[in-house]
């Protein structure tokens, strides 16, 4: 072999990090669906447009709602649409759809954990997807619906680790989700009803403020708030200092809570295997 | 087509319905899962609208009540494309796979056939759901009660119907002009039913043209002015939904005659 052609060499040298390389091929295989990506943003969208007005209508009568002014609602309903797209339709249906078609007998023989290569797999699309449809999003946003950016580079920061950490809490309950495959082969009914519990409870549908009693207990002591209305208030500074402190730090707690969930439910699910056909 | 042909044709088309019906229950356990997942699918506007108005009391002279009758309309003309004619979003994928040859021999309208094959128990859901939320709206909200209130609501639901059947089936034909349309533009214009389940004049400019002209206005809004007799002189537009209709279903079947002659078959 001439040297010139070992120069030319471009593949990889030592090995890389496992997930990190499936996560990589997520990542390629999402930028070859375009179509998905423009719907998933377009719908998105929809919402925000629809929300938008209506909070618009409400604030002309008054100034301010449990704290909210005009200008940090338009700014919350934006970005939470955006988070909240950030793991997306897609990924969850792939999860199931691993377990509905089998693809699942593979996985296990592989030497990965199955829950961490799911979570690779969804970080690979999430940046595709999700990224570009919060950038798009927030440039929309910013240009048109007069959302304001966030008050300093500090909250910046808070809220990139607050968003990291919601991504994590978002992931692990759709992969605990996605383990009901196991019991249904409907995976439809599954995501149609995933979507609209996290949708609600994450405080993208409204913030978690404004909600009435009986639905402020339960969505303030579930995890789900840490996928949006965590991030969205540290954007704002509704939420600072000490409370945002507090606030990440219980981010933080549900995600290792929900991870040890998630192993178990899967040693549970791992059980009740049975591929069809072969 | 004769009167006797007519009965026929409509008779066959139920019995495929229920057959398809038949074959979705049969997954008993899948068929239920998909039923509460629709239901709590819409069920976040209504929650949207409870969380709401515990904030206001009203919305440009719309109550929660009269939102309530508003969304309630709307999930009924979502509710019946679903369970009588479902089949337009198999199109891409029978016409790619040659399904559509079987349906061009048969004995039967083709654009009827390709209705009735799939029947969506997303439908069953949205039934269930419009019907609770309009009943609610219509018991608390002050209806000007006439003797055309009932006949009104039902043209309306009927006529919206007519409306999402033929937006579904124009969007989905892309398939007879370019064989690699894929869900993404029809899914699009579908979802956009959501501007409809809000008072039209909570949009301003370009976007209630939009929505007004798309017509999504035609689903519920006017209908709605009539019923709750309010608004200015738009609310006799109301009585326009059945035209609209017509039209929309016009344009549909105009459509479907140049794609169907255009369908070349897979090659088999």
């Amino acid at each position: 072999m001439s040297t010139d052609l070992v120069r030319g060499w471009v593949g990889r040298t030592r090995p890389i990090n496992k997930y990190v390389s499936l996560a990589t091929i997520s990542f390629r295989q999402a930028i070859n669906y375009r179509a998905a990506l423009f719907v998933n943003i377009s719908l998105t969208f929809l919402w925000v447009i629809v929300v938008y007005h209506l909070w618009r209508a409400a604030y002309a009568g008054r100034p301010l709602f449990a704290g909210y002014t005009w200008e940090d609602m338009r700014t919350y309903v934006v970005l939470a649409y955006g988070i909240n797209a950030l793991v997306g339709w897609r990924i969850g249906s792939l999860m199931m759809s691993t377990i509905r078609t089998g693809e699942i007998a593979i996985d296990m023989v592989r030497p990965l954990d199955y829950c961490g290569s799911q979570l690779a797999r969804s970080a690979g699309y999430s940046v595709v997807e999700g990224m570009l449809g919060m950038a798009l999003t927030l440039v929309v946003g910013i240009l048109f619906l007069g959302i304001r950016p966030p008050h300093s580079a500090g909250e910046a920061a808070l809220f990139i680790l607050s968003l990291l950490l919601g991504f994590l809490i978002k992931s692990l309950l759709v992969f605990c989700i996605s383990l009901i495959m196991f019991w249904t082969t409907n995976g439809f009914g599954v995501m149609l009803a995933q979507e609209a519990v996290i949708q609600v409870l994450s405080g993208a549908l409204v913030p978690i403020a404004l909600m009435p009693e009986a639905l402020r207990v339960v969505a303030s002591v579930l995890p789900m708030r840490g996928i949006v209305a965590t991030p969205v208030n540290i954007y704002l500074g509704h939420s600072s200092g000490t409370d945002a402190a507090l606030q990440l730090g219980l981010q933080a707690l549900w995600v290792v809570v929900l991870a040890v969930l998630a192993s178990l439910a899967w040693r549970r699910a791992f059980r009740r295997v049975e591929i069809q056909g072969g | 087509m004769g009167h006797g042909r007519v009965r026929q044709v409509l008779r066959t088309y139920v019995r495929m319905q229920l057959a398809q019906l038949q074959s979705g229950m049969s997954h008993r356990g899948d068929f239920w899962v998909t039923i509460v997942g629709v239901i709590l699918q819409q069920s976040v506007s209504l929650v949207f609208l409870w969380v709401f108005f515990s904030q206001v009391t009203e919305l440009g002279g719309w109550s929660v009540w009269d939102m309530a009758i508003l969304q309630g309309l709307v999930l009924l003309t979502m509710a019946f494309p679903d369970l009588v004619g479902d089949g337009s979003w198999q199109l891409r994928f029978d016409v790619n796979q040659g399904n559509f040859d079987r349906v061009l021999v048969r004995p039967m309208p083709p654009v009827m056939q390709q209705a009735a094959s799939r029947t969506a128990g997303a439908g069953v859901g949205n039934l269930l759901l419009g019907t609770v939320a309009l009943g609610i709206g219509l018991s608390h909200a002050a209806v000007a009660w006439a003797w055309w209130s009932i006949p009104l609501m039902v043209l309306a639901v009927l006529s919206g119907t007519v409306i999402q059947l033929s937006i579904n089936l124009i969007t989905n034909m892309g398939v007879f002009w370019d064989p690699g349309a894929n869900t993404a533009i029809p899914t699009l214009v579908s979802r956009m039913r959501e501007f409809a389940k809000f008072p039209l004049t909570i949009y301003d400019g370009a976007l209630r043209i939009f929505v007004t002209i798309l017509p999504l206005s035609f689903l519920a809004y006017f209908p709605s002015l009539l019923l709750l007799d309010r608004g200015g002189p738009e609310r006799w537009l109301g009585l326009a939904s059945p035209l609209v209709a017509l039209l929309l279903a016009s344009i549909a079947a105009v459509l479907w005659r140049i794609g169907v002659n255009k369908y070349q078959g897979v090659g088999h």
